[in-house]
């Protein structure tokens, strides 16, 4: 019995994705640059693709196709088989952003192989057999055949015209011919695409940031520019701290928001047995509808309602109840952070881009899950500037300047931790953390400030943490930090191996 | 036979206030045998208005249930027969049940549970019945169905809910005229006087399945299911087929040689899974009714990136900064100049670096350009000849696609004006909405026409247009 439910086939988290994907400006505008294939053919080819790269593209008339798009099957068939193909579509996964980046990557270079075949010089092709030649130049025919089908506009081909190209492809990619143009093709992707995913890649983080910047701005070519003169040099070491899990378990302590149980509670489920919810075929005796007893009276009907019973078949009334549903509570979610970064003259040098790469690296992990940070910054007595990063508002011109101007001015733990305790006391920072980072070198001597502190760590069960860069003391943070963490090795810094030594200090 | 379907139409609309759709729909139905869902709140005359289309068959059996979820086999394909049990036969007494109904009405039907629910799916989908080891023919025509909520997720209704071909969500009554006429109507009971024999139904049938399919008609479904694709709503093959059937099936009845684009607004009812799909398919469908199969805002928004894309590779970097003098802005290239341009008009500009004397810094648009040609600058660059054969081709083709939908739109209005207004199967609601729109529509069709009018002086013109194959070819070979 034909019971399969056409209703939906593709897994609906892909609903509207390819539609988007396509719709985004800077696929359109690779599309919209000219070449020797047709507009037409170009858009085709970027659907196949963006279907390809969100939810795959499986070719199952091969010969419809070939037909339809010539040289475009080779190509797609070997791209899939390749590694780098693999790679590239996980980095798709990553979000609408980095699948709009790899289409606008990877299109250019799928024509370009097309292309290559037409322009392919005749000297190179000199040093072919003279077979492999002659299969090339009739497959080059067929390339521009169908480029010439798609151009053409004011008689649209009909399956006729098609019909002549599909069997001459038929033909040419028979099995023991088929292999000197793949060849071909695989040698144009293996040179075209090392190296592509990793280059993509760079280029999706350094979007990704300026999104969580700048939610909003997109694919603002001036924006890249941005990018690499104030934030390239910086975060290629805030991604290493990214990759630590040493910073990842500190943030994860940060904030508080109680445990949620969010979808689980109690609803009907058909584990409860305490309504009657229809009626099913079972061999549920006890639930048996009573017509069905009647049966019993009867001594033809007896056997009968024997059989339905060993069968399964019997009517019979299903229950349903009240029970637990909606699975396990949900993960806990983490609370906000004020973050208070030292720029005193002290930290000049490594210590300063440490700590601008730690609060680069601590901004994006929290904004990516959606919770909000505050930077402090602190210097001299009664200095310093608030930067709130949070899901409404984003200062992300004061962050900049955070980044691209050099501390100096001295250290004073009291105006921080007084900024740091006046925010706190804000309702919307009431569940925050505070987080310092410095090099130590100062410690906090007013008293009633600590008394204040005291008391907000009563009150709103608040706590503190230490990151100290550049200095192996834990210097005179210690009083007010619950944790103090060293970040060591901070001098010789290599991209290569992470340095991000981070070492509890306990006291 | 479309006299007699005006007729029944209008009797059917007279005593139905705001139902045009679901009876337009729910008559097409039984002529193509699909069935049609009703979905709507409770008191919404859907059952109703199901059985008085039903009863317009004449000769027909009727069945009609409402099924809760206990409802047992028995109730619906008729009791076991004792007889045939006694003579070691498991088979059921079906005269008189579904089985054997030629219009059937099914309320609550996703309220069916799944003591009955194999039966019924086969019943609806293949017409078949399974009566002990025999096979029966089920005459079905068309099965209604009302309910008021779609089935919830994870249940095996959705296989019930996608035999439904016609969807149609029921809403209470509008206008207030048509409300207090409601409630006044004195007469309880109404039946069509129209009947329409089941042989008739038939005869419609056999006409439609020779019918052609115009090629616009065509290539408006090859667009949508672009689109629908793209978007993510899935329509099944066996739904696309359908509906091509129900199109020749309501050109038949309607007595026309061929199906026109004027029936593509009926798609609207056989294409959405969830009400809040509905607004968006419908959109769609009357703009490609309209074009003739091109979608304008795609064309529209493609047109203006090639325009963009020209403009781009027509620009040019000066060799030094120009800088407005009157906002102190940084114009680096052609591009950024003219667009500032475009919006101050009388703001003055100096060039960086050059001597600052008095003319340098303060020079206006027109003196500006006289600085340049004196510096010897390009005022902007010309596209070379390979760019301007592409970008060449690229807008013939798109000027190609304007001029179809140019074509359908300008010499066939009138066509398509009088197509739906004698489309029986079309509501008097989309019939307004396809030529309220056109004006909209042709908008941006002057609008295309513009930028492309435009992008034609730009490009300079190659004298080959179409591919200069034999050329081509003779280079390699």
């Amino acid at each position: 019995m034909p019971q399969e439910s056409d209703v939906e086939n593709e897994p609906p988290s892909d609903r509207g994705k390819i539609r988007r994907l396509l719709d985004e400006d800077i696929v359109r505008k690779t599309i919209a640059s000219p070449r020797d294939i047709p507009r037409r053919m170009r858009e085709e080819i970027t659907e196949i693709l963006a279907e390809e790269l969100i939810s795959g593209y499986d070719v199952r008339d091969i010969w419809k196709f070939t037909g339809r798009y010539g040289a475009f099957y080779p190509v797609l068939a070997t791209l899939k088989q390749s590694d780098e193909w693999k790679k590239l579509k996980e980095l798709a996964e990553r979000g609408h952003l980095a699948s709009s980046i790899v289409m606008k990557s990877l299109l250019p270079l799928v024509l370009d192989l097309i292309e290559k075949f037409l322009k392919q010089p005749s000297a190179a092709e000199k040093e072919l057999g003279e077979k492999s030649k002659m299969i090339l130049d009739e497959f080059k025919r067929i390339i521009e055949e169908t480029i010439e089908l798609w151009g053409r506009r004011a008689v649209r081909p009909g399956p006729k015209d098609w019909a002549a190209i599909n069997q001459r492809l038929e033909k040419l990619l028979a099995e023991d011919t088929k292999m000197s143009i793949m060849e071909r093709i695989r040698a144009g992707i293996q040179g075209a695409l090392p190296g592509l995913a990793s280059k993509i890649k760079e280029e999706i983080e350094a979007m990704e940031t300026l999104a969580l910047l700048f939610p909003g701005r997109l694919w603002d070519f001036a924006m890249m520019d941005l990018y690499k003169t104030l934030l390239a040099n910086i975060e290629s070491y805030a991604k290493l701290l990214e990759t630590s899990s040493d910073l990842k378990r500190i943030l994860d302590m940060l904030g508080r928001i109680e445990l949620e149980y969010g979808a689980r509670r109690i609803q009907v489920t058909n584990y409860g047995a305490s309504e009657v919810y229809s009626v099913r075929t079972s061999k549920d005796i006890q639930y048996i509808l009573p017509m069905e007893l009647l049966k019993l009276g009867d001594d033809t009907l007896k056997y009968l309602f024997l059989a339905q019973f060993v069968e399964g078949k019997l009517l019979t009334y299903q229950l349903r109840g009240r029970n637990w549903a909606g699975g396990p509570p949900k993960k806990k979610r983490r609370g906000p952070v004020v973050a208070l970064v030292d720029t005193s003259g002290s930290m000049h040098g490594a210590p300063e881009l440490t700590a601008k790469a730690v609060v680069l690296s601590i901004t994006k992990k929290m904004l990516k899950e959606k919770r909000d940070v505050k930077v402090i910054l602190f210097s001299s007595t009664d200095q310093a500037k608030e930067i709130e990063m949070t899901q409404r508002s984003r200062m992300a011109a004061e962050f900049l300047d955070f980044m691209r101007y050099s501390f100096g001015g001295g250290t004073d733990f009291n105006t921080a931790l007084k900024f740091g305790v006046s925010a706190l006391r804000e309702k919307k920072w009431a569940s925050a953390d505070l987080l310092f980072i410095t090099d130590g070198l100062s410690k906090i001597s007013d008293q009633s400030m600590l008394k204040d502190w005291g008391s907000l760590k009563r009150s709103n069960d608040a706590r503190a943490y230490s990151i100290i860069v550049g200095n192996d003391d834990p210097g005179g943070l210690t009083a007010i930090s619950d944790e103090t963490y060293l970040l060591r090795g901070i001098n010789d810094w290599e991209l290569e191996h992470s340095p991000a030594r981070i070492i509890k200090v306990i006291k | 036979m479309l006299d007699k379907l005006v007729a029944l139409s209008e009797e059917l609309n007279q005593n139905f206030k705001e139902r045009e759709e679901e009876i337009a729909g729910s008559l097409l139905a039984l002529f193509s045998g699909e069935h049609v869902l009703f979905l709507g709140p409770p008191g919404t005359a859907k059952s109703l208005l199901a059985r008085n289309i039903c009863s317009c068959i004449e000769g027909g059996q009727f069945y009609q249930y409402l099924l809760t979820r206990f409802t047992t086999p028995e109730e619906v394909f008729g009791p076991l027969s004792l007889a045939a049990l006694q003579k070691d036969a498991f088979n059921r007494k079906i005269a008189g049940y579904l089985p054997t109904a030629n219009v059937a009405f099914l309320d609550e039907i996703f309220k069916a549970n799944s003591s009955i629910l194999n039966s019924l799916l086969t019943v609806l989908n293949e017409r078949k019945f399974h009566n002990g080891s025999e096979v029966v023919d089920v005459p079905l025509l068309a099965a209604f169905g009302a309910s008021n909520e779609l089935p919830e997720e994870n249940e095996s209704l959705e296989a019930l809910y996608d035999r439904y071909l016609f969807r149609y969500f029921i809403r209470y009554i509008q206008d207030e005229t048509n409300f207090q006429e409601l409630i006044l109507e004195k007469r309880e009971d109404f039946s069509p006087k129209t009947k329409i024999a089941l042989k008739e139904l038939e005869i419609v049938r056999k006409e439609a399945r020779d019918l052609e399919i115009e090629e616009d008609v065509l290539s408006i479904i090859l667009t949508l299911r672009k689109e629908f694709k793209a978007k993510g709503y899935s329509i099944s093959d066996r739904r696309w087929k359908k509906i091509l059937n129900v199109f020749k099936v309501a050109a038949a009845g309607l007595g026309r040689k061929s199906v026109d684009r004027s029936l593509i607004p009926v798609l609207q009812h056989m294409t959405w899974d969830k009400p809040d799909q509905k607004e968006a398919i419908r959109n769609i469908v009357i703009d490609l009714t309209i074009s003739g199969g091109i979608n304008l805002d795609k064309l529209k928004k493609d047109v203006e990136d090639l325009r963009d894309t020209v403009e781009k590779f027509r620009d040019y970097t000066f060799p030094k900064v120009v800088i407005c003098g009157s906002c102190k802005a940084k114009l680096e290239t052609w591009n950024k100049l003219t667009e500032h341009k475009k919006k101050n008009q009388d703001h003055n500009y100096s060039i960086e670096g050059e001597d600052s004397d008095y003319y340098n810094s303060n020079m206006d648009y027109d003196n500006l350009l006289s600085k340049f040609k004196k510096l010897g600058w390009q005022i902007q660059i010309s596209l070379d000849e390979w760019h301007a054969k592409k970008f060449n081709e690229d807008m013939l083709s798109f000027d190609g696609d304007m001029n179809d939908a140019k074509g359908k739109m300008e010499k066939e209005r009138d066509r398509l004006k009088d197509l739906l207004a004698k489309n029986l199967w079309i509501c008097e609601k989309d019939r307004r909405d396809v030529m309220d729109r056109y004006d909209n529509k042709i908008k941006t069709l002057h609008e295309i026409e513009g930028i492309l009018g435009k992008l034609k002086d730009t490009i300079p013109k190659t004298e080959n247009i179409p591919l200069p194959k034999k050329e081509r070819r003779g280079g390699f070979i």
